[in-house]
């Protein structure tokens, strides 16, 4: 019987490190390479020597599949590939495969430089691990070997991100990678036609989360932003070049231009140039009005947003500044925050996660005075605020994506499956699958069963569609013929044919049955008794009386005779062929009753 | 687009000051959609009771080893975390986290209650350029203090043929603190226990102190019982019981005595009001009179009176240890012929604590020692007589005085102060009233939804969830804008 395996090494009932092993008609593919966020030591990294222990990563692995560039999708790539050692293809999308490295980097410095990590890897680890990247298109199939294909699908959440169909034979599987069923201000929402894969693997780190409305959440940051402007303060959001940043700046030049504001909102200068260099790059990944207004407007060129410069920060009056890096850690976002911190007034939003040791992480767990470097202590009376746009599909979503694919399975990663029996239950319900949550390192066994081409021959079908009624997709219709099964091919025919190709002889098998009369006339009267009462009686068939005196229904025959002792009894002869075995013993049963009394 | 045009903004708050612009109508302003719409809002945890959480200054640091004042701290050890919760003072709940270090507990480095060090990521929202991770560990066993301290509420679709959804879900952190000091990304609901049941869910109430609940609805005349797990989010159904009750489209009303033995009183009409105990199923109490006046709302007062309101208006207060016997008003007010009521007892403050609900837009306020004569009976500002009586609601505000809500005639929520109101027949106008269950949707095309059930946050004095029939569920502060002038 074959299967599909799927073992999560990390994200299994867990959020972080991703990484899925699947094992899908003797190939085996790794979905992800992500680290966790929360953890300094081994637990970082997926366990990868689940898989060393059979040889070499290699030898084993057939291809690895990157979702997107968040860290805890790819954030243990190079760790992977050039210190655990995997030479083989990785895939991912354009868009992820230009942002990964830059994180991955940043990443790097803030583990090595910041927290003083050894043992990790090296920017030309980074370089040499890209240069394994196979770049794929959506909706692009890519043929890994022979047999393996794989194929994205838009999935909303980044820019870049992806789901994959992983594909061998007639067997395949679905990875969702991190997805967002609703479309954002500058992203689309995710799609995937009708696969019907075997088995969807899809996140679910918000399934037991109703969501707040985004535009709930807009307000609230526009209402921060707003007042601190109002009172004449500065606004500081420190972002990362890519992701909600984009977002941001969209839902405040909205604002600006809508509630003619004057404040000058600002963009760290590279930030807006390596943004705009990627979005004109990979405009087909953002949603659609920003696709089709980007030939008269590119909608990242902003009429509010201006280009920051250095001078600009102790200039007085409010003003907003978006600037580079997210986590307050080095660089311009840390250097206006040291300006600023100071003053009541001003106030700075952190839209996402910051890791530990870095400054954002620091004043979001209320710390109130920062060791500067040279001893100088910093004392922040800014206000702080954490908002979070994130974008991942709530359990509304995750139903609808079932919806949409039609999978077999489901195999739910990603989140806490311990508290997720009600979703299990909802998806099973709902959808007539079964739902499975794997815990890191717990292997889930699919028995797939294996489809079987059937030629079927066209005078069958012709014959099939002469009987009226054109085909409903929707329902299964039952269709007679004989199955050939000659040198490992299966053919479908009629029966005729299936004779003549056999050479066989055509055997018939009839039943018989004597139902017992009492009538005193004649045989001929008698049959023209039977003639009557079922012409009256079966109004839709073909009832006939022959000229020797015989009735059929159809291709069933009743003949009436005189019973050899009883002259008062008749004997009627019910013959009929196995293939009208119904309407047959129906008639006996019905004879059996007897005639109505001729009038 | 958010907000489309200002206009549509302002609008949500109907408000004489309809500015340009009224971002500060609200000071807070949650919307969410659920599977179904809900005609239920309940919350779980004693009303009263449930814990605040209150935090501690970040400056004063608190001396490990030194414990606070106040009545049996409570602690829980979580993975090398020590968790403690005191009622420090009355219906505040102290809490801290510290971490342990050499055997000793320790406040954690940057003084008492780094809410954001372990809390808001343990909870928190952490997708963003990094994708990160929440702390495994800490988060599941942090889940089960959220259970014990934050308020949940219950939500149930009342649908018929097809399976509804019974949710318990979790308030948000900054939702379920008194004051809101930023620092709390999450702003989502967490649906901690979900059930299904195959019938529409009309009623629903939580037993306190138990694991317990028990729904009324159609088809058939009976009452589920209900348990919420402990070792998983699942609610299962446990036992039914039965109402005697001809007339298939009625479904009994009921209110839960809570005490050592919980019992249900449950009734489709006078005739049949009942309390049978939840554990043995032995009826305690019945009404045992013939009287069968279709009942609209049932409310428990204390261990042994309850009031009730009938679809006439008629409301009364029983005593289940004597026979039947009720104080009782008969008339709600003068030419009222026809409308439906509904009733709510429990008004705050000086004043009467009756309100009942007319279906034409009457209210009636009553004392409670005196009800032959109402205090006061006003028409409150609605545009038709409710279209559906079954969705007319009446609350007291729990932590404001003289103050209620009322909803079932639109898409509106509106908030009174009852305090000036005297006398017969005036008209009133709301303080507030909350349109974003219409203008939310932005879809000024479809018909406006009708506001299906709305309740008073237990602890935030001017914070109230509204849910309405296109599924979506509010939760949203209001501002009294005549006060604030």
């Amino acid at each position: 019987m074959p299967e599909i395996r799927v073992t999560p090494l990390g994200a299994g009932q867990d959020v972080g490190r991703s990484c899925i092993l699947v094992s899908i008609a003797g190939k085996n593919v790794m979905l992800d390479c992500g680290m966790h966020m929360g953890f300094s030591d081994d637990r970082r990294f997926p366990d990868f020597s689940y898989i060393t222990r059979s040889g070499r990563l290699t030898d084993f692995l057939d291809c690895v599949i990157i979702s997107h560039f968040h860290l805890d999708h790819c954030g243990a790539l190079p760790y992977f590939s050039e210190m655990v050692g995997y030479d083989g293809p990785i895939y991912m999308t354009q868009p992820t495969q230009a942002i990964c490295p830059i994180l991955l980097e940043d990443y790097r410095k803030i583990a090595v430089d910041k927290k003083g990590e050894a043992n990790f890897f090296t920017s030309q680890m980074i370089k040499d691990c890209m240069k394994k990247v196979v770049a794929v298109h959506l909706h692009q199939t890519v043929q890994v070997d022979d047999e393996l294909e794989i194929k994205a699908y838009y999935a909303g959440h980044v820019l870049g991100a992806a789901m994959f169909q992983i594909k061998v034979g007639s067997e395949s599987v679905v990875y969702t990678g991190d997805y967002n069923m609703t479309p954002d201000r500058h992203l689309g929402a995710a799609w995937i036609d009708k696969c019907r894969p075997n088995l969807l693997i899809t996140e679910s780190t918000y399934a037991t989360t109703i969501r707040d409305s985004k535009r709930c959440r807009e307000r609230d940051f526009l209402k921060k932003v707003h007042e601190t402007v109002e009172r004449g303060g500065k606004v500081l959001i420190p972002v990362f070049a890519l992701g909600r940043a984009q977002e941001l700046c969209i839902l405040l030049e909205t604002f600006w231009e809508r509630m003619d504001l004057k404040a000058p909102i600002y963009f760290s200068t590279g930030l807006t140039e390596k943004a705009n260099h990627y979005y004109k790059l990979f405009i087909p990944w953002t949603n659609q009005k920003i696709r089709k207004t980007f030939v008269q407007r590119n909608m990242f060129e902003f009429k509010h947003v201006k280009a920051f410069d250095r001078a600009f920060a102790d200039s007085p009056g409010p003003m907003v500044v978006f600037a580079t890096p997210g986590m307050l850690h080095a660089g311009q976002s840390l250097q206006i925050f040291r300006k600023w911190a100071g003053n009541e007034k001003n106030m700075v939003i952190m839209p996402g996660y910051c890791v530990q040791g870095t400054v954002g992480h620091k004043i979001l767990s209320g710390q109130r005075k920062l060791e500067m470097e040279g001893r100088q202590v910093l004392e922040v009376k800014m206000q702080v605020e954490y908002m979070s746009f994130s974008a991942h599909a709530d359990a509304k979503g995750i139903m609808q994506l079932v919806g949409q694919a039609e999978p077999e399975n489901v195999l739910l990663v990603h989140g806490e499956a311990k508290k997720m029996e009600f979703l299990k239950q909802k998806i099973e319900q709902e959808f007539r699958v079964s739902c499975y949550m794997p815990a890191n390192g717990e292997t889930v066994t699919l028995p797939t069963s294996p489809s079987i081409p059937v030629g079927i021959s066209l005078g069958l079908l012709k014959r099939e569609l002469a009987q009226g009624l054109l085909p409903d997709s929707k329902k299964p219709r039952l269709l007679h013929g004989t199955l050939i099964m000659k040198d490992s091919n299966f053919r479908l025919v009629s029966s005729e044919q299936a004779l003549k190709e056999l050479g066989l002889a055509e055997h018939q098998l009839r039943f018989t049955c004597r139902v017992h009369l009492h009538d005193t006339r004649k045989e001929q009267e008698t049959a023209v008794r039977v003639y009557s009462h079922l012409k009256s009686v079966l109004k839709d068939h073909c009832v006939q009386h022959l000229p020797d005196g015989s009735v059929t229904v159809e291709s069933i025959l009743i003949q009436a005779a005189a019973h050899s002792e009883d002259p008062g009894t008749k004997v009627l002869l019910v013959s009929w062929t196995y293939q009208d075995e119904e309407l047959g013993s129906y008639l006996t049963s019905l004879l059996k009753k007897g005639l109505p009394q001729a009038s | 687009m958010w907000g489309g045009t200002c206009t549509e903004d302002s609008a949500w708050a109907s408000t004489p000051a309809a500015g340009k612009w009224h971002l500060p109508v609200y000071q807070d302003f949650h919307a969410f959609d659920l599977s179904g719409a809900t005609r239920v809002l309940e919350w779980i945890g004693d009303k009263g009771d449930v814990p605040c959480l209150a935090l501690k200054n970040h400056s004063s640091s608190w001396n490990s080893g030194a414990q606070p004042r106040g009545t049996q701290p409570l602690f829980w050890e979580l993975e090398g975390l020590l968790v403690t919760c005191s009622n420090f003072m009355p219906r505040q709940h102290y809490i801290s986290l510290m971490k342990k270090d050499l055997d000793l507990f320790h406040p954690s480095v940057q003084g008492c209650i780094p809410m954001a060090e372990e809390f808001v990521f343990a909870l928190g929202d952490l997708a963003e350029c990094l994708d990160p991770a929440v702390v495994q560990n800490l988060s599941s066993t942090l889940s089960q203090l959220i259970l014990l301290l934050f308020p949940g509420i219950l939500v149930a679709g009342y649908e018929s043929l097809k399976k509804n959804e019974i949710l318990h879900l979790i308030l948000p952190l900054r939702l379920s603190v008194k004051e809101n000091q930023g620092l709390f990304p999450e702003r989502d609901f967490k649906v901690r226990h979900g059930g299904f049941s195959d019938r529409s869910v009309f009623d629903l109430k939580y037993v306190p102190d138990t694991r317990l609940l028990v729904t009324s609805g159609l088809p058939g005349c009976y009452l589920q019982v209900w348990q919420v797990a402990e070792d998983s989010d699942v609610i299962k159904a446990v036992s039914t019981i039965d109402v005697h009750e001809k007339e298939g489209r009625l479904w009994p009303r009921m209110a839960i005595f809570s005490s050592a033995a919980p019992g249900v009183l449950h009734g489709a009409r006078l005739s049949s009001l009942k309390v049978v105990d939840l554990e043995s199923q032995k009826t305690t109490y019945s009404s045992g009179i013939s009287d069968d006046e279709l009942l609209s709302s049932l409310q428990v007062l204390d261990a042994d009176t309850f009031a009730f309101c009938c679809t006439s208006g008629r409301l009364g207060l029983v005593d289940t240890r004597q026979k039947w016997t009720p104080s009782e008003n008969f008339r709600p007010g003068s030419g009222s012929a026809g409308g439906r009521w509904c009733a709510e007892a429990g008004g705050r403050g000086p004043g009467p604590s009756i309100a009942s609900l007319g279906s034409d837009g009457q209210l009636c306020l009553l004392d409670p020692r005196d009800l032959c004569q109402p205090v006061s009976l006003v028409q409150c500002p609605v545009s038709m007589p409710s279209p559906d009586p079954e969705l007319l609601r009446v609350t007291w505000a729990p932590g404001l005085d003289n103050c209620l809500a009322i909803s079932g005639f639109d898409g509106t929520v509106q908030v009174y102060d009852v305090t000036s109101w005297g006398g017969m027949g005036r008209q009133v106008e709301p303080l507030f009233t909350h349109k974003g269950h219409i203008f939310l949707d932005g879809n000024g095309m479809d018909t406006a939804p009708l506001v299906t059930t709305h309740t008073w946050h237990p602890c935030k004095p001017r914070t109230l969830l509204s849910a309405a029939s296109d599924a979506s569920l509010h939760v949203w502060d209001w501002v009294d804008l005549h006060a604030a002038r």
